[in-house]
């Protein structure tokens, strides 16, 4: 789970690590009196939007002369005319399907900096450990933490890396010794700070950084769930959340109903081989009701660009007669005339067969995988 | 030390076993033969359930029931402790079949359970089957014939299609185990494997791996130095999940269809028989190990 840049901060700032002064605005107006408040003659101003690439992201707007998400204003004016450039303008990264509407910026004091650098405290999934990870000059050193907790021994040889001098490095110690405490008590995937910079007056601050939070923990900490929300043009992902299950989009036309990762990525997989485009993966978990079988399909069925159905399920404890009568409920309840072609196979699977067979619902039911994926693929192809 | 598989004598423990998950799988379990010896609830007035002692503790259980292996049904907010409880009472194969286990809990516990040396299966395990002997965990047992394949799978869908076509195709089931289909687990192919080269029942191995995680190189690296005499069948899931927009300084390379092949490519030098097609593991399998066969008789 992602967090603004703003909220990001205010955790920071809460567990005493060094920020910049700023605000969030909502109005361009705001922008401007956050400016006054901090003082100064230049102040940066920053689009808040959940994504890492932010930096190289522009306004989609042709008459703007500014493009990108992160602009310098000087003098209050200029603050409040980007502001007002900004907000209610849509913005898009590379990383983005979608242009998003800007609906808040940030608005911060610019520093100098001495010295810049790169940190970030993360799971390392491949050495199944906790890793410090060190960007200096471009350089990039990772320091695995032993046994998950860190020596006083181990911060110094981080530290003799990083080579700051006297009161500065003691100071350094404080500032990562607090990043992996709130990594640690937050149960994070990462924090990092991008950069943290060492001020003319010898003080460490983060310029920019975040936290990633682990989306299984998130709701063990009461400030950190209230800040999820649904980013735009994502509600589908947001609704089989919420139905607890797992939602994968593609670019094709061919919606794809299963039970478990591993045979979605099989099934997935095996449409391609036939050159089937899949439009996306519902995948309702190995052991699903009937009720959340019947809420992916019909969230299946209500995708605009899906041209047809192919449900590949295999019973284990969920039995398939299970399974089929939540395919029969959802079907009754949303009438389309795409093909529907379902394969089932394990516990129960002839009983499945038969009700689906005898509700009289347009499903093509095919034991084999490779008949069943040739069987939706030529159904598609014939419509369009 | 080499992972124990359990056999139908070996006392387990449940933890959890009142729980709603617990109850349903342990009265499954039980009608399978599994032998379980004692339970652990939350809830301190239950001392028998489904004719099972249950106690509070697991040191207390572990004193006067000796089981060698526990299952963990626990909700993921208590997973951490209840693993803890069994790692400390010296428990040598903890299964722990909870989903939704918070990342930074399974590094702890695969720590805890490395530091005393005892085997952590999962999390998001559906456990161990050994046809007509014991089952300890949550799979559909009843689907898996008696035969010689071993199955070590990181997909439980993926397994239960496998055993379905093993048995279409008159192949059975040694031993199964489900490790769990996260990026983080306490245990990872590698001792598993071992442990079912080292086993006589035996004669060929299925391994059902995933491409988004390194557990499939781990073991092609020790199969190289291994060079076990028996087959090696595997077949990896193909791409279904995007990238998580989270994760992108995680160090993941992207996974194109040509990681896929890349990986399988890897698995193949090691000596590992490379299944394509999910829906062909069993055919595949059969007629391999009757050619094998033939050439022996030959």
């Amino acid at each position: 789970m992602d967090i603004h840049e703003y909220q990001n901060k205010r955790f920071f700032k809460e567990h005493k690590l060094p920020i910049l002064n700023g605000n969030v605005a909502y109005t361009p107006k705001e922008a401007g009196e956050i400016a006054e408040q901090i003082g100064g003659k230049a102040w940066q101003i920053k689009v808040q939007i959940h994504d890492v690439n932010r930096s190289v992201g522009y306004f989609t707007d042709a008459d703007m002369d500014e493009k990108s998400g992160v602009q310098t204003a000087f003098g209050i004016d200029e603050v409040v005319k980007r502001a007002e450039k900004m907000l209610g303008h849509p913005f898009l990264t590379p990383s983005m399907q979608k242009a998003q509407i800007v609906r808040r910026v940030y608005v911060e004091e610019v520093c100098q900096a001495k010295e810049k650098l790169n940190v970030s405290v993360r799971i390392d999934f491949a050495r199944h450990a906790y890793v410090i990870a060190v960007e200096k000059k471009g350089k990039l050193k990772e320091f695995e933490i032993p046994h998950l907790k860190p020596s006083l021994l181990f911060w110094y040889k981080v530290l003799r890396y990083i080579d700051v001098s006297g009161l500065t490095e003691a100071k350094l110690m404080v500032v990562l010794r607090q990043m992996f405490s709130l990594f640690e008590n937050y149960n994070a995937i990462c924090v990092e700070f991008r950069p943290l910079v060492l001020t003319l007056k010898n003080n460490w601050v983060i310029e920019d950084g975040r936290i990633v939070f682990d989306n299984e923990a998130v709701n063990r900490f009461s400030d950190v769930v209230v800040l999820k929300e649904t980013p735009e043009g994502n509600e589908r992902q947001a609704l089989a959340q919420k139905y607890n299950f797992r939602y994968t989009p593609f670019d094709g036309n061919i919606a794809c109903l299963v039970n478990g990762s591993g045979l979605g990525g099989a099934t997935v997989e095996l449409l391609r081989v036939h050159n089937g485009r899949p439009a996306c993966l519902l995948d309702v978990g190995t052991e699903p009701t009937g009720d959340s079988v019947a809420r992916a399909f019909k969230l299946a069925l209500s995708e605009p660009n899906v041209d047809g159905v192919f449900i590949n399920i295999f019973g284990g404890l969920t039995r398939c007669d299970t399974i089929a009568q939540g395919l029969i409920d959802a079907s009754r309840e949303i009438s389309g005339d795409i093909p529907l072609v379902v394969r089932m196979d394990g516990t129960n699977a002839h009983i499945g067969e038969r009700l689906l067979f005898e509700s009289r619902l347009p499903f093509v039911v095919i034991k084999k995988p490779e008949e069943a994926v040739k069987a939706i693929i030529n159904a598609v192809g014939e419509l369009s | 030390m080499k992972i124990e598989m359990p056999t139908k004598s070996t006392p387990i423990i449940c933890q959890g076993i009142t729980s709603s998950t617990g109850a349903v799988h342990i009265e499954r379990a039980l009608a399978y033969g599994s032998n379980i010896v004692s339970g652990i609830s939350r809830d301190k007035s239950i001392t028998r359930f489904m004719d099972i002692p249950v106690f509070a503790n697991v040191k207390e259980a572990v004193h006067k029931t000796k089981p060698v292996v526990s299952v963990i049904f626990s909700s993921p907010s208590r997973v951490f402790a209840d693993a803890e409880e069994a790692i400390k009472a010296h428990i040598p194969l903890i299964i722990c079949t909870t989903t939704h286990v918070p990342y930074h809990d399974i590094l702890r516990m695969r720590e805890l359970a490395q530091k005393h040396h005892v085997y952590l299966i999962g999390p998001a395990s559906p456990g161990i089957v050994v046809p007509e002997q014991v089952l300890a965990g949550n799979m559909p047992a009843n689907l898996f014939p008696k035969g010689s394949i071993g199955i070590v799978s990181r997909s439980s869908s993926l397994t239960y299609e496998s055993v379905q076509q093993l048995s279409e195709n008159e192949l059975g089931v040694s031993t199964c185990i489900g490790i769990g289909s996260g990026t983080l687990l306490g245990t990872s192919f590698v001792p598993i494997v071992e442990s079912l080269l080292a086993d006589s029942k035996t004669k060929a191995i299925l391994v059902i791996g995933k491409t988004n995680s390194q557990f499939e190189m781990e073991l092609a690296e020790f199969l190289k130095k291994k060079k076990p005499k028996k087959p090696i069948f595997v077949y990896l899931s193909g791409r279904s999940q995007k990238q998580v927009s989270s994760l992108p300084l995680l160090g993941y390379e992207a996974e194109t269809g040509d990681v896929v092949s890349c990986k399988r490519k890897i698995c193949e030098t090691a000596g590992m028989i490379v299944i394509q097609r999910f829906d062909k593991i069993g055919e595949h399998i059969k007629n391999y190990l009757s050619r094998e066969n033939q050439t022996q008789n030959k």
